[in-house]
C-alpha cells in the first residue's frame, strides 16, 4: 500500500494519490468497448458502405475477409441471404441499447418509486407492494415472458414491456430496504418535525441518499437485460425481421453452424463483449461507491 | 415453525393463483378462440353456438373460475396439434427436462466444489485466476451461444458428440454444460468467498497447528462450513435451471417441456401453453417453497423470525 508512506499532515497529497489510483483502476477496456458499441448504434449508417436492407444472393455465406474465399467488401462475411454481417451488427447494437436503456429506465423508475413508498409509509401500501413483488419473483421470468409475448404478440414494444414487468421488482426490493435504514436517521425526523410534506421528504431527502445503490443495480441489470432481450429475440419472440437484433442474428446462424460459423459467432461475441464490459464497469462502481457490497 | 410453514405456503398459493390468472388472461388476449375452432365460412349462429358451448359468452370472472375448476383436475383442454390432453402432452415431456436440469446442477456443483476451494486456498494462484475469468465470462455469455459454440466445436469439427436429440449419455453432455455454465460460475464465486471466510477462522488455524494435512483442512474442516451458502444457492438455482432449459432444449432439440411450450406458442396451441406454464410454475414455486422451509429447519433465526 503506497498511501502508508504519505505523511498524514499532507491531506491534499493523500487525496491526490487516492484520486490517481482510482483513475488508474478505471476499467478502461470496458469503457472503450462500450463507447464503440454506443458509436456503432448512433452512427450505424455512416460506418458501413452497405445498405441495411441490401442483400445479394450471389454473395451469400461469404466468409470473413481473412478466411479463404472472403472478400474485403464484406469484412465479417455475409449471411444466408447475402446480407453484410458487419452492417447488421452495427444496426443490431441499436436494438440492444434501446431495449437496455428503456427497460432499465422504466423498470428502475417504477420500482424505485414503489419501493420508496413501501419503505417510507409501511403499513398497507408496504404489504400490498411487497406481496406483489414476492409473488412475481416466484414465477419463472422466462415463462412469464413467453406467456406475455404470446398474448401481446412479438415485437420491440413487447420486449420492453415484458422486461419492465420482470425487472421492476429488484429495484422495489432494494429501494425499500435502503429507505428503511435511511428513514431511521435524524435528518428525516427533523424534516418531519419541520413540517416537510412526505413527497418532499421522499424525493429531496431520502432519494438522493439511496440513488447510488440504485444506479449500481441499474448498471449490473443492464447486462442481464441485454442477454434477456437476446434470448427473446433468439426464440423469435423479440424484434421481428428484417430489423436486425443480435439474438435473432444468432438464431439465423443456428441452421448454418456447420457450414458458416461466422453468422452466429460474431453476434454472440458482440453480446458477450458488451455484457462483459458492463459487468466489469458495474463491479468497479460497486467497489468504488458501495464498499458494503464489495466482493471478496 | 408452523407460522413459517403457513406463511410461506400461503404465499406460494398466491403465486400459483397469480400464474393462473396471467395464463388465463394471456390466452383470452391472444384473439377470438372461436375463430380457431370454426371453419372460415361459419355463420353467425355457428359462432354463437360455439361461444355458448365453450362458455365464452359468460362473464370473464366466471370463465376464469371454470378454467380453474378444470385446471385443478388436470384438464387444460386438448392439444389440437398432438390430439392428446394438453396435460398429458406436458407430463410426458417432464422426465427429459428433469434429467437435463439434474445433469446441469451436477456439473455446476462438481465444478464449484473443485475450483472454489482450490482458488480460495491460494488466492492469486493460476487456478484462482482461471476460476475468476471463468466466473466473469459465465455471467456475460448467453447460454444459447455457449450451446451453439459447443455444437460447432464438438459436433461439427471434432465429431465427438451428437448435436441434437435425446438418447444415451453423449446426448446429454453438451446441453447439460450449456445449461449449467451460468450456475457453475455463480456457485464457484460463492464457494470461493465462503471458503475464504472459513479459512480465516480459529478452528482452521488450530487444525493447521495440529499438523492436519492441508487437503483435510480444506476438504474436511473447511468445506463443511463453507458449503451451506452454496447449498442454499443451489436450491434457488434448481428453479432457474428448470426455466433456463426452455432455451437450451430449443437449441439441442431436447424433447422436454420448455421446447414444447415454445413450439406451442408458435403453433397457437394454447392448451399446451397453459398446461406447460402451469406445470413449470408449480415446480418452480414448489422448489422455492422447499428451499425456504429447509432454511427454516436448518437456521433457528429464520424459523423464529416474524
Amino acid at each position: 500500500m503506497s498511501d502508508a508512506r504519505v505523511p498524514i499532515a499532507d491531506a491534499s497529497a493523500v487525496r491526490r494519490s487516492y484520486r490517481l489510483r482510482a483513475f488508474f483502476r478505471l476499467p478502461l477496456p470496458s469503457l472503450v468497448i462500450l463507447s464503440v458499441v454506443v458509436i456503432a448504434a448512433l452512427f450505424a449508417p455512416y460506418l458501413t458502405p452497405h445498405d441495411l436492407d441490401s442483400f445479394d444472393l450471389s454473395a451469400s455465406m461469404t466468409p470473413p475477409f481473412w478466411v479463404e474465399g472472403g472478400s474485403s467488401e464484406h469484412i465479417l462475411g455475409t449471411d444466408n441471404l447475402g446480407r453484410d454481417i458487419f452492417t447488421r451488427l452495427l444496426y443490431g447494437a441499436r436494438v440492444s441499447l434501446l431495449v437496455g436503456f428503456l427497460a432499465v429506465g422504466i423498470a428502475g423508475t417504477v420500482g424505485t418509486i414503489l419501493g420508496l413508498v413501501a419503505g417510507y409509509f409501511g403499513g398497507l401500501a408496504d404489504s400490498i407492494i411487497m406481496s406483489i413483488v414476492d409473488i412475481q419473483m416466484s414465477v419463472p421470468a422466462i415463462l412469464l415472458a413467453l406467456i406475455l409475448a404470446a398474448a401481446i404478440g412479438p415485437g420491440l414494444g413487447t420486449v420492453i414491456i415484458v422486461i419492465t414487468i420482470i425487472y421492476w421488482t429488484f429495484y422495489a426490493r432494494l429501494a425499500r430496504s435502503e429507505v428503511l435504514s435511511v428513514r431511521a436517521r435524524d435528518f428525516v425526523a427533523l424534516a418531519q418535525v419541520a413540517g416537510c410534506p412526505s413527497r418532499r421528504i421522499l424525493f429531496k431527502h431520502i432519494l438522493p441518499n439511496i440513488l447510488n445503490s440504485i444506479i449500481i443495480l441499474a448498471t449490473v441489470e443492464f447486462g442481464a437485460v441485454i442477454i434477456f432481450e437476446a434470448t427473446l429475440s433468439f426464440l423469435g419472440l423479440g424484434v421481428q425481421p428484417p430489423t436486425p437484433a443480435w439474438g435473432s442474428m444468432l438464431a439465423d446462424g443456428r441452421t448454418y453452424i456447420a457450414t458458416a460459423w461466422w453468422i452466429s459467432v460474431f453476434p454472440g461475441a458482440a453480446i458477450m463483449l458488451t455484457v462483459l464490459s458492463i459487468n466489469l464497469l458495474g463491479d468497479w462502481m460497486r467497489d468504488r461507491w458501495d464498499p458494503k457490497r464489495r466482493q471478496v | 415453525m408452523y407460522q413459517l410453514i403457513l406463511r410461506r405456503t400461503g404465499r406460494s398459493l398466491l403465486a400459483i393463483i397469480g400464474v393462473s390468472i396471467v395464463a388465463f388472461i394471456a390466452v383470452r388476449m391472444s384473439g377470438d378462440m372461436e375463430r380457431f375452432l370454426l371453419p372460415p365460412d361459419a355463420g353467425a349462429e355457428d359462432f354463437a353456438r360455439v361461444r355458448h358451448e365453450y362458455g365464452l359468452d359468460q362473464p370473464l370472472y366466471l370463465q376464469y373460475l371454470f378454467f380453474i375448476a378444470k385446471a385443478v383436475t388436470g384438464d387444460f383442454g386438448t392439444s389440437w396439434r398432438w390430439h392428446d390432453p394438453a396435460w398429458t402432452v406436458v407430463v410426458d415431456r417432464l422426465p427429459a427436462t428433469l434429467q437435463l436440469a439434474a445433469a446441469a446442477a451436477l456439473i455446476a456443483f462438481l465444478i464449484a466444489i473443485t475450483v472454489g476451494p482450490l482458488s480460495a486456498a491460494r488466492p492469486g494462484s493460476w487456478i484462482d485466476r482461471i476460476g475468476r475469468v471463468f466466473a466473469i465470462l459465465g455471467q456475460s455469455m448467453p447460454a444459447f451461444w455457449v450451446g451453439l459454440m459447443l455444437i460447432r466445436i464438438f459436433a461439427v469439427d471434432l465429431r465427438w458428440l451428437p448435436s441434437y436429440g435425446r438418447g444415451d449419455l453423449s446426448n446429454l453432455v453438451m446441453p447439460a454444460i450449456s445449461l449449467g455454465w451460468y450456475a457453475a460460475a455463480a456457485q464457484t464465486r460463492l464457494m470461493r468467498s465462503a471458503m475464504l471466510n472459513v479459512l480465516d477462522s480459529e478452528y482452521i488455524k488450530l487444525a493447521r497447528l495440529k499438523g492436519v494435512p492441508e487437503f483435510y483442512v480444506i476438504y474436511k474442516h473447511g468445506l463443511r462450513n463453507a458449503a451451506l451458502p452454496v447449498l442454499t444457492l443451489m436450491g434457488v438455482q434448481w428453479a432457474a435451471l428448470l426455466s433456463g432449459s426452455v432455451v437450451i432444449e430449443t437449441i439441442f432439440a431436447w424433447p422436454g417441456v420448455g421446447r414444447t411450450i415454445v413450439e406451442a406458442i408458435f403453433n397457437r396451441d394454447y392448451a399446451v401453453v397453459q398446461a406447460g406454464t402451469f406445470m413449470m410454475s408449480l415446480i418452480f414455486v414448489g422448489a422455492n417453497l422447499t428451499v425456504d422451509l429447509l432454511y427454516g429447519v436448518l437456521d433457528p433465526r429464520i424459523r423464529n423470525a416474524r
